[in-house]
Order: C-alpha cells, then sequence, then structure tokens
C-alpha cells in the first residue's frame, strides 16, 4: 500500500530525513518511535504533503502512484489520513459544516454522490458510536474552546468519517490523560480492518498497549536504524532510545 | 479645521458647473439660505487632501477633474419592476422607497399600507411645516458638523441634493417589517453625480428596522462612471431604537462617498451594520454623538477590495453623556491590488462617567499587493472610562489552510471557506436576515477565482 524508499527531506535547508525505508501492506499496523526531533513528525508532513517540507531524494508509493506529485487534497481523497499533534482551531468554521464539506469534497473526487443533510446526520451518528466525542462538540467552531483530549477525538473522529486507507496518526497520544488515551485507541481499534493500514508515529509506548502494532521502527537522526515487533516497544520503554543509539553508532 | 477663505483647487469650479447641470431644486426661502451656506463652506474648506487627519489616505483632488454632471431623470424609465425582483427578498412586509439616479422613482416605490405612527415619503415631497422645519435644523447642524470635521462632502451635499428618503417614526411606534431605501445607478452616458439625503428620525421609545443599499445596474465588464456622494441623517428620541443596514455594492468604476451621521438621547440604541463592496473608491464615514445618558451604538462593518478598489472607513462616537456604549466592529478583506484604510475615533470627554467603548479592526491580505492603513484615534479626557481597542493585519493562516486540504478541501475551497469564516461575526452583524444568509452564502462564491456570475448575484 505504502513504499518508501530512501527518502530524503529538508526544512528550511537543514536535511531532516536521510534516507527512510518503509514498506506498509493493506491492515497493517507500523508503529514509529524515536526521541524527540528525530524527524517523526517531519515524516507524516511529508507524507501528507505539507508545505515547506522539500524532499531531495527517494520516492513515495501509495497504491503505485507517485505520492510525491499529489497536492494534499489529492492525497486524502486518494485514501491518506493525517492526525495531526496539535490540531488547529478555526473559528468561524462550524464543525458540523467542515465535517460535511470535507466528506463531500472527498466523495465527490472519487466520483461519488454527495450525501444530503440527512444521510450525513445518520452517518455521524453511526460514527459517534466508535469515538467518544460529545456531540454537542460538533455544533461549535471546529476546535474552538476544545480541550486536548476534545480535539484528539475529533481527530480519530474526522478519521471514523472519512474513512482512509491509510491513516497516519502523528503523536496523537501526546498529552492525553489515561481515559482520553483509552478512548483515542478504542477508536483507533474499531477502525482496524485487513484493508486500512495505521502508521502511529509515538514518543511513548503507551499507547500502543492499547493499539497493538504489527511492527515498531525506531527513528533516529532521520534513519529508522531499528525495526522490531511490539517488544521492541517494551524495550524502548524500559531502556530509553540511549541504548539504541549507541548500538548503531 | 481649514479657515474660511476661498482655495484654489478646482472644488469652486467643480461644484458651480455641477450646479449649473442641475435642474430646479426643491426647497423654499429657509432651505435655499441653508443650502448657500453649504456651498459657501464647501468652496471655503476645498477638495479634502491628505493633509487632514482623516483624510490621511485617501486624497479627493482628483474628483474635481471630471466634469460630473447632474443625471437627467429619464433614464430611470428604462429599469423595470423585473430588474429589482433581486434585490428583494419575497413578501417581506414593509415599504420600499426606490431611487434611481438620485431621483425618486414613483413607479417602482411601494409605500402603501403602513401602520399608524410612522411616514415615509421622498424628501422632494414633504409639505408638512413642522417636520420641514425639524429637517432644516437638521441640515443645518449636519452643515455645523462638516465644517467641524472638515466633511467637505456631506457639506457639498446639503447644497445640491436633489432628493432622498425621509422617514420618520412617532414616539411609542414600533414599526413591522422593514424599510428599504434602494438607490440604484443605470448606465449612464456621461459621468453622473448624485447626491441624495435621507432623514431617518424616531420618536421617543420608538423602533424601526431600515435597509440602505447603493447598487449599480450596469454589469461590471461594461465602463460605468458615476459618483454617489450620500448622506443620511439619523435623530434618535429617548430610548429609541434604530436597526440599520447599509450596503454600498456600486458598479466597479464607480466612485461612492457615504456619510451618516446620529444623533442619539437618552437610553436610545443605534445597531448598524455596513457592506462595502463595490466601487473603485468608497468611502463610509459614520459620526456618532451621544448626547443622552445610557445611549447605546454598535456598529460593525465589512469592506471587500478587489482589483485596485480603494476602501475608506471612518468612523467616530463621541460620548458626550455619560453610561454610554459603544462598540466598533471593523473587518477588511482585501484582494488584488486593493486598498483598505479604517480610522476609528472614541472620544469621551471630561467629567462624562462610565463609558465602555470597544473598538476591534481586522484585516485579511489574500494578495501580496494589497494594503491596508488602520488608525485606533482615542481622545479619552474622563477617568471613568472602560476602553478597549485592537487592530490586526494578516494573511489565511497557513496551519488552518493545511488542516483543511488535508481533509480533502481544495486549495480554493479552503481559502474561500477561511475567508467566509474570517468575517463570520461582520456577517453576523448583519440584522435584516435574509440578506445577512445570501451573503454568508455567497461570499465564498466571489474571492480568489470566484465567477464572474457568482459576483453578479450578490449585488443584492
Amino acid at each position: 500500500m505504502l513504499e518508501i524508499k530512501d527518502l530524503s527531506a529538508s526544512v528550511d535547508g537543514k536535511e531532516i530525513l536521510k534516507g527512510i525505508n518503509l514498506s506498509v501492506k493493506p491492515g497493517q499496523v507500523h508503529a514509529i518511535m524515536g526521541p524527540n526531533g528525530s524527524g517523526k513528525s517531519t515524516l507524516s508532513y511529508v507524507l501528507a504533503g505539507r508545505d515547506g517540507y522539500d524532499v531531495t531524494k527517494g520516492s513515495v508509493l501509495f497504491e503505485g502512484k507517485n505520492l510525491l506529485e499529489m497536492e494534499p487534497e489529492e492525497r486524502a481523497c486518494a485514501g491518506i489520513f493525517l492526525a495531526f499533534q496539535y490540531p488547529v482551531a478555526i473559528p468561524g468554521v462550524n464543525n458540523m459544516y467542515f465535517l460535511k464539506a470535507v466528506l463531500n469534497a472527498q466523495r465527490k473526487a472519487r466520483g461519488e454522490d454527495e450525501l444530503d443533510a440527512m444521510d450525513f446526520m445518520a452517518l455521524v451518528d453511526e460514527k459517534l458510536k466508535l469515538v467518544s466525542l460529545k456531540k454537542d462538540l460538533l455544533k461549535r467552531p471546529v476546535n474552538v474552546g476544545f480541550s486536548g483530549g476534545e480535539k484528539k477525538r475529533n481527530e480519530v473522529f474526522q478519521m471514523a468519517l472519512l474513512e482512509p486507507k491509510l491513516a497516519i496518526l502523528d503523536e496523537t497520544d501526546s498529552g492525553l490523560d489515561i481515559d482520553a488515551l483509552k478512548a483515542v485507541a478504542d477508536g483507533v481499534n474499531a477502525l482496524r480492518s485487513d484493508g486500512r493500514s495505521f502508521v502511529i508515529i509515538t514518543h511513548y509506548q503507551r499507547l500502543l498497549d492499547h493499539v497493538v502494532p504489527d511492527f515498531v521502527h525506531v527513528l533516529s537522526n532521520g534513519r529508522i536504524v531499528k525495526t522490531g515487533d511490539k517488544n521492541l516497544a517494551l524495550e524502548l520503554e524500559a531502556k530509553g532510545y540511549g541504548w539504541i543509539e549507541e548500538q548503531v553508532v | 479645521m481649514t479657515t474660511p477663505t476661498l482655495v484654489d483647487d478646482g472644488s469652486r469650479v467643480f461644484s458651480r458647473d455641477y450646479a449649473s447641470s442641475q435642474g430646479p431644486l426643491f426647497g423654499d426661502a429657509q432651505w435655499n439660505a441653508l443650502r448657500e451656506r453649504a456651498l459657501l463652506s464647501f468652496e471655503g474648506m476645498g477638495l479634502p487632501t491628505r493633509k487632514l487627519e482623516n483624510w490621511k489616505y485617501s486624497d479627493s483632488r482628483f474628483l474635481a477633474k471630471t466634469p460630473w454632471q447632474a443625471p437627467h431623470p429619464k433614464a430611470m424609465e428604462g429599469v423595470l419592476e423585473e430588474d429589482l425582483e433581486r434585490f428583494f427578498y419575497g413578501e417581506i412586509s414593509g415599504a420600499r422607497l426606490v431611487f434611481i439616479d438620485g431621483h425618486y422613482c414613483d413607479r417602482l416605490s411601494r409605500i402603501g399600507d403602513l401602520q399608524d405612527g410612522i411616514s415615509v415619503a421622498p424628501l422632494s415631497e414633504v409639505h408638512d411645516d413642522e417636520l420641514r422645519e425639524l429637517i432644516d435644523s437638521q441640515v443645518a447642524s449636519s452643515i455645523e458638523a462638516g465644517k467641524a470635521h472638515s466633511n467637505a462632502f456631506a457639506l457639498l451635499n446639503a447644497a445640491q441634493c436633489e432628493d432622498g428618503a425621509v422617514i420618520r417614526v412617532s414616539p411609542k411606534t414600533e414599526v413591522d417589517g422593514f424599510i428599504n431605501l434602494l438607490f440604484l445607478t443605470t448606465i449612464t452616458e456621461g459621468p453622473t453625480l448624485a447626491q441624495p439625503r435621507n432623514f431617518i428620525i424616531l420618536g421617543e421609545r420608538s423602533q424601526v428596522h431600515v435597509v440602505e443599499r447603493h447598487i449599480g445596474l450596469a454589469e461590471d465588464t461594461q465602463p460605468s462612471e458615476y459618483f454617489n456622494n450620500v448622506v443620511t441623517q439619523v435623530r434618535l428620541g429617548p430610548e429609541a431604537i434604530l436597526n440599520y443596514d447599509r450596503v454600498q455594492r456600486e458598479d466597479a468604476g464607480a466612485i461612492h462617498l457615504g456619510s451618516i451621521e446620529v444623533h442619539q438621547d437618552r437610553g436610545s440604541q443605534f445597531k448598524a451594520s455596513s457592506v462595502a463592496f463595490g466601487a473603485s473608491f468608497g468611502r463610509i464615514e459614520f459620526a456618532i454623538e451621544q448626547r443622552g445618558a445610557g445611549a447605546e451604538t454598535d456598529v460593525s462593518g465589512l469592506y471587500f477590495g478587489r482589483n485596485r478598489q480603494h476602501h475608506d472607513n471612518q468612523i467616530i462616537v463621541k460620548h458626550m453623556a455619560s453610561q454610554g456604549r459603544s462598540k466598533q466592529l471593523f473587518k477588511g478583506i482585501l484582494d488584488g491590488h486593493s486598498q483598505g484604510i479604517f480610522n476609528g475615533r472614541i472620544v469621551v470627554p471630561e467629567n462624562i462617567v462610565g463609558t465602555e467603548a470597544e473598538q476591534t479592526n481586522a484585516n485579511l491580505l489574500l494578495s501580496a499587493d494589497a494594503s491596508v492603513n488602520t488608525k485606533p484615534q482615542l481622545e479619552i479626557y474622563a477617568e471613568d472610562v472602560k476602553c478597549s481597542h485592537g487592530a490586526t493585519i494578516g494573511a489565511l493562516d497557513a496551519d488552518q489552510l493545511f488542516f483543511l486540504r488535508s481533509r480533502g478541501m481544495t486549495k480554493k475551497s479552503a481559502q474561500s471557506l477561511l475567508t467566509a469564516a474570517f468575517a463570520s461575526d461582520v456577517i453576523d452583524a448583519i440584522q435584516f436576515a435574509p440578506m445577512r444568509e445570501r451573503w454568508r452564502e455567497r461570499l465564498g462564491k466571489t474571492l480568489t477565482g470566484g465567477s464572474p456570475s457568482a459576483d453578479q448575484e450578490i449585488k443584492g
């Protein structure tokens, strides 16, 4: 589904990613762990197509198509979803209006019929069951006055509604209390399926207690330096990142 | 303030040449004396230049270079009832007064079945002596204010106005429905200047909702050169409430100068919205004086510049009595090479107590070539005042744009959505609900890349 080969990228002329290789098959959950500044968020922004992240080398194929040539909205319509580390607030844009607009933009791009207000509401009610998000938050402007946990739940709710093929979760667990972490994890688990893949970027192991990954990769200084299964995450939690960096050196 | 000696900047030739193109003007001896006084004051002042504080970013002298002529009343014959349908909103009760090229159009106006306690008429047809006197005293005070605030064009209007609307509400009368004032300009043969003057006079504890719109009828693709110099005078009796919505949607080549002069008695409320959308050179000037205690003033404005449009917004609120409250909220969206100006003044003299005044001006620049000048002018000499002000200038937020695009929205849609969101509170301030919804719905369509047909639709 996603083939990243020898990917290098820089921000403001500074090289952050230095030759990443990663292959994600349908239905797999990959966790990418690593210390601060290792390039985790850069990788997620490069995959989502943010301006200011210059790919200097390598390729990224998504279902055989060259992802790097696509606009951010084309990537979204193709089935890529990025859950933001810091979801932005958008005053003046009603959450429900926003959700309907983006869902229909994606449906339209895929040649599907746009949902009318009634069908959309039915879909919202169905998806709300997956994510414990208070319904009245949908009537407010996007993320305005939301707590940290509510913002992250809102991200997972958007993911549930948009049903992506590949979801990239960029430190979705950061800043969450236990209840919110559990709610986010339940949402992600409910969305796991044979056809849907996840790349979970995280600094800590605790989200992976709830969402058990197939692979764990350690990103350090712009490269994947170690790959293992879920036990690698436990080892990292116990020993910290230092021992891996020593091994690499 | 300039000294009242004649200046030689073309203003005298401009005003006299224009006057000779006008037909006979209405008015008795008293009114004519006022006209003459206003004309002399205008000529003494000359055309405002950047040397004046409130004209710092708008030089008006270019206006005297065009040989403006009074529009011919015959032009209105070409405007048909069905041409107006898009400017109205179904069967909404109230009255409408239609002016075409500054002339009252009886055929298209509907004054009919108004309830007791309200009178609506064109200025040229006001014959009631008491009302005439009231209007005369209003004009006299407007002339004094024009001299004090260097509002040369309000003076010119006082000297040369041909018609306008007069709305008077008796004490304790709450008017159902809306009074629609529609000022249309047709495609004209030569450069024309129209100078309507309106009066809205509310008795004690009365209430009315007035919607004043200035709309050009030419398609934007056709050249149209005209100049509308409009004054609306508002006088609110004790505890009276005026809901007032104003739209400036002149043709692309037009000049629009609008002055709204408001006097508020104790406990009265002036709730106003203004949308400035059209014209190549537009200026709106709110001058509000709270003369009685406990008055409330709430003015919101949206200015939207594209191409080389110039939108100047001036507002002054004078708290001349205690326990007054005022709020100014102006937002600018500036695209292309357009220029926006906001100059907001709050005046609180010594010994006035309990004033609460708030001013906000936010500007969104959609293009690197657009510009804005924003200037708060707070003149507060009293001790017991709560006053806040803030001004911002910025571009669309890159994080928000990326967020929306990452969810599947095209760049253009995301820009439109964020721009509409920026303006949402000033759109909310439009009190005439169907008009508010139309602007909300269609604002996005007129943004960068919006089609000309969408642009036409928004004219109402």
